[in-house]
């Protein structure tokens, strides 16, 4: 970084991104607001557009990469991104906000929409009344994907592997963490920075 | 069964399948529901279905299903351990992934991680895209609603909620 060495007081994370006084409440509420918007599903494609579009916490290609490496991970894809972005701003206290802030809302709602389950023996009739947003909360994922497609197509490297994962995992059916782990090393050797320092 | 074996064989099958959600939550749910149905008889065929539709319905992450499950074996302190066990291993995985990621910040290792998964995230979030589509539309309209949500979105300023609302509207209205 070119700027190292002009603020020796700043922090490495502050060093580095200069905007991130990113506090507690404000990553459970950015979690709340992706957790509360994504009825119908789309959780990833709003994931990105609070955290890259609307905070401005993270670059596009740090929240792409971030994303696939949660993926990759075992768990849940979302809760994933929420431990990784709490952490990277405030360490364990950040962790728990932003994952408190996804799931505790959600949580509340499914144990009282269970609850009511287990003793009227009647499903509420969610599915109908969504299915108008679950159509929506497709077009939003292509959306996430058109929105950030434009510097891989400029690219022919960058295509071949965009392709390549789209079709074993979305044609294929062939399972998204072992495409990675065999596409990521390839991937890394190809874009590793050739400038010598 | 007691309650309280009840609750620790919940607390270990969770923590198991935890680990092993490799990909993700769904992963694992056909596990989840043969333990849940077949093993351990907490739900029947037609409870667990009944329940896969409500964490489907519900906002946040599916994988919450979890938490019915354990609600239907043991209460509410069953949907609690259920989440605990189910949630715990993984976050704590991560946790040290983001630390060590952070690490790597200034290095090429994490600069050519980054150049490189960018290409095949973008193909994964339409194959993901595409498996959305393939499950949740089945008529013109939800297609319809679909690919105008995506052009929108893609190509203007417009909140994304005020979309979700006026397809939820259309669903209401029993036109999807």
């Amino acid at each position: 970084m070119s700027e190292v060495g002009s603020a020796p007081l700043a922090s490495d994370v502050e060093r580095n991104h200069p905007d991130a006084s990113v506090g507690l409440g404000a990553l459970a509420s950015a979690f709340l607001r992706i957790a509360i918007a994504s009825f119908g599903g789309g959780l990833s494609a709003w994931a990105r557009y609070v955290i890259v579009e609307e905070r401005a916490w993270l670059s596009e290609q740090e929240f792409l990469s971030a994303l696939t490496v949660c993926r990759v991970l075992p768990g849940a894809n979302q809760v994933n991104m929420a431990v990784f972005v709490g952490a990277r701003f405030r360490g364990v206290a950040g962790a728990l906000a932003a994952l408190g802030g996804l799931i505790a809302v959600p949580l509340a709602l499914l144990l009282g929409l269970g609850s009511a389950y287990f003793h009227y023996h009647e499903v509420p009739e969610l599915r109908s009344l969504l299915g108008g947003a679950v159509a929506a909360a497709a077009g939003m994922m292509l959306s996430m994907g058109i929105k950030v497609a434009g510097p891989v197509l400029r690219d022919p490297a960058a295509l071949v592997f965009a392709v390549v994962a789209f079709v074993t995992v979305g044609i294929l059916h062939w399972s998204l963490p072992l495409v990675v782990v065999a596409l990521a090393p390839l991937a890394i050797a190809w874009f590793w920075p050739r400038e010598t320092t | 069964m007691t309650n309280a074996s009840t609750l620790a064989t919940i607390a270990i099958l969770f923590t198991s399948l935890s680990l092993v959600s490799i990909g993700g939550g769904n992963t694992v749910l056909p596990e989840i529901q043969h333990q849940a149905v077949d093993v351990h008889r907490w739900l029947s065929d037609r409870q667990f279905a009944d329940v896969y539709a409500i964490a489907e319905a519900a906002p946040g992450p599916s994988s919450m299903i979890v938490s019915l499950v354990g609600l239907g074996a043991a209460g509410l302190p069953g949907a609690l351990i259920a989440v605990l066990a189910m949630f715990t291993p993984t976050c704590v995985l991560t946790y040290f992934a983001s630390r060590a990621w952070e690490q790597f910040h200034d290095s090429k290792w994490r600069i050519a991680a980054e150049r490189g998964l960018v290409p095949i995230t973008v193909g994964l979030v339409f194959a993901t895209g595409l498996m959305i589509v393939r499950a949740a539309d089945h008529t013109p309209a939800a297609f319809a609603i679909t690919a105008v949500t995506a052009v929108v979105l893609a190509r203007t300023r417009l909140s994304p909620l005020v979309v979700m609302a006026g397809a939820a509207v259309l669903g209401v209205l029993g036109l999807v």
